[in-house]
């Protein structure tokens, strides 16, 4: 019976890993390939001021036409073209949080695992520390400090977000430090730096893989969140937090100044959860993370 | 035996650990050397803190919960607990190697073998001697890994578990060590593979005239290869002897039931002989002789203190009350 079981899960396991999620990966590709080409591909420059079209409907509607496809806001900029250059703003941020807050993250939990004892004591408590922090009031005091702007948002999540991966980093260099290649790679000569380098750090590459994946999606949102509060991105910057934060009073007249862009944050934002959970199939069947 | 040949001697060294529930007395006071060329064997069974022995030689005992608090561990003359990180790193894969158990889970599966072997030879300064690749390709030819100039690139999980083993084994002697601990060499191998590898042990211990301590369970093994054995039974070494007196004329009441409890090809026997019970707790081991609760022989000052060495000859030693003075009365 249980030999049945066992046959079922793993097969049931490999169908898994073998579900390619297309969806997923064709809405990353379309996210990338708009953040890499937009420039070309957008029909106008995101600050083109169209003033014979202010507040145009997208294509459907009546009053809608074939020059401004998801219509025009106010200023009668065209909304397709400030979602287009919107996703490099999206993708470089989030990709800039999360260089800074992994590095510190990685580097700390690295440390934490394989030192243990007083030196992950401290760290830990660290980690437990920021945790509590009060992240939206912590955002609002980077953000009167530094002025609003991309560079607070990146400061702020980059030195507020690294505790997940400390934590995760360091269960997982503590379950390595237990394997009997760390002893002998100690037998063989190799200094703690270096068996934290070249024999523990390759193999978390997986895990990391995964939690960058899956992490890009909720930093798309979070920094979308800050900038639509007012705290990140300044206008006439076309991101897509702002955008909606900007849309929100034409709402009753004008839906979609304020849909589209949330359209967008959820597509891609969707593509990169569909993909990592994939990914974490894929490379980490026997982990549940988070 | 304790003449100025020796080149590592243990005295009185003992590694603890602390739990949440007390202190684990892994080691507790043993004393041995290992003289130059010399194949040692240290037998006894699972828990008796034989790889203890052995980490605290290499310092690697599991930090910060274990540590050795006392004793002296002489190597050439030089105290290795009172040597550094950065010295003890220098001397790790030098003079002192060490080969594990499990050969499948004792090479990092994601680096190449080549990678491995040349970090003995990287953190040695050892690298001048020539190109890092020819000098891997020899460790490997040294072991008879078959057709090295091609297997060198490869990574451990395309090599056999006998291969693993040969290619550890060929780290552990790169760089021509003066100690060689072997921990359960051919444990976790199959039984063809486990008498060539002690074979090749045998032979690289002939060429490099290395001395060996050979930890094991197995006493074929022992027979087949060492001088010499130590039998440990609950973190202490209760008897030392010559190979050939340990087997004819075994003392120790441990010792002759671990003799007996060997089957014998061609006697027949209903049923194996065992020892009764367990080995005691380490956590809160007896104040006697650890052994007292399960030996035949017990008498009562075997449960009130710890029976004294006696040297029965010159190179067998034992500690048990039925051959100390006081035990007789």
């Amino acid at each position: 019976m249980d030999t049945l079981e066992a046959e079922g899960s793993v097969e049931a396991k490999s169908r898994a890993r073998n579900r390619i999620p297309y969806i997923g990966l064709g809405f990353i590709s379309i996210f990338l390939f708009v953040v890499i080409f937009g420039q070309w591909v957008a029909p106008y420059d995101y600050d083109y001021w169209d003033m014979a079209n202010i507040t145009q409907p997208p294509v459907w509607l009546e009053g809608g036409s074939w020059e401004h496809i998801l219509g025009t806001d106010p200023l009668g900029r065209d909304v397709l073209s400030r979602i287009i250059h919107g996703s490099r703003y999206s993708l470089a941020i989030a990709l800039s949080c999360i260089a800074v807050y992994g590095t510190i993250g990685i580097i700390l939990g690295l440390i934490s695992g394989f030192l243990g004892g007083n030196v992950d004591m401290g760290i830990m408590r660290l980690c437990d520390l920021w945790m509590g922090l009060p992240p939206i009031i912590t955002a609002i005091l980077v953000v009167s400090v530094m002025g609003p702007s991309s560079l607070a948002i990146i400061v702020y999540i980059g030195l507020s977000g690294w505790p997940g991966y400390t934590r995760i980093v360091r269960g997982e260099t503590m379950s390595l430090a237990q394997n009997d290649f760390i002893r002998l790679a100690r037998v063989a000569g190799c200094s703690k730096f270096r068996i934290i380098t070249s024999h523990i750090f390759p193999n978390i590459v997986n895990t990391l893989t995964i939690l960058i994946t899956l992490d890009i999606g909720g930093l798309i949102i979070l920094t979308a969140t800050l900038s639509f509060l007012g705290l990140g991105t300044q206008p006439p910057s076309p991101d897509w937090g702002l955008m909606m934060n900007e849309g929100r009073q034409y709402i009753t007249y004008a839906w979609w100044l304020i849909v589209f862009p949330g359209v967008a944050i959820m597509f891609a934002v969707l593509g990169f959860n569909l993909v990592g959970d994939w990914l974490r199939d894929v490379l980490d069947p026997k982990q549940k993370l988070r | 035996m304790q003449t100025s040949e020796n080149i590592l001697e243990l005295k009185g060294v003992k590694t603890y650990f602390s739990t949440t529930k007390g202190v684990v007395k892994a080691v507790d006071d043993i004393s041995f050397s290992i003289g130059r060329g010399e194949i040692v064997g240290l037998v006894g069974e699972s828990g008796s803190g034989k790889s203890m022995t052995s980490l605290s030689i290499m310092g690697l005992v599991p930090q910060p919960a274990g540590k050795t608090v006392a004793g002296e561990i002489l190597f050439h003359g030089e105290d290795l607990l009172k040597k550094n990180d950065e010295q003890m790193r220098q001397i790790r894969g030098d003079k002192i190697s060490m080969i594990l158990q499990d050969p499948m889970v004792s090479l990092n599966q994601i680096l190449s073998v080549k990678y491995q072997i040349g970090e003995v030879f990287r953190y040695h300064d050892k690298s001048i001697l020539g190109s890092l690749k020819e000098m891997c390709i020899g460790v490997l030819k040294k072991v008879k890994v078959p057709s090295p100039e091609l297997r060198v690139n490869d990574y451990p999980f395309q090599f056999s578990g006998g291969m693993c083993q040969r290619t550890i084994i060929g780290m552990g002697i790169a760089n021509g060590p003066d100690l060689l601990i072997a921990d359960e060499p051919t444990t976790a191998l199959d039984v063809t593979i486990q008498a060539q590898v002690l074979q090749l042990m045998k032979q690289v211990q002939e060429e490099t005239n290395a001395a060996i301590l050979m930890i094991t369970h197995d006493l074929g093994t022992v027979a087949q290869l060492c001088t010499r054995v130590l039998v440990m039974y609950a973190g202490r070494i209760i008897e030392k002897a010559p190979v050939n007196t340990f087997y004819k004329n075994p003392s120790h009441p441990y010792a002759i039931g671990l003799i007996k409890s060997v089957p014998v090809l061609g006697r027949k026997s209903d049923r194996l002989y065992s020892i009764e019970g367990q080995p005691p707790n380490l956590l809160n081991p007896p104040t006697g002789c650890r052994f007292a609760a399960r030996c035949e022989q017990a008498m009562p000052i075997c449960t009130q203190e710890y029976p004294p060495e006696v040297s029965l000859e010159a190179d067998h030693q034992v500690s048990c009350w039925l051959f100390a003075e006081k035990g007789e009365q």
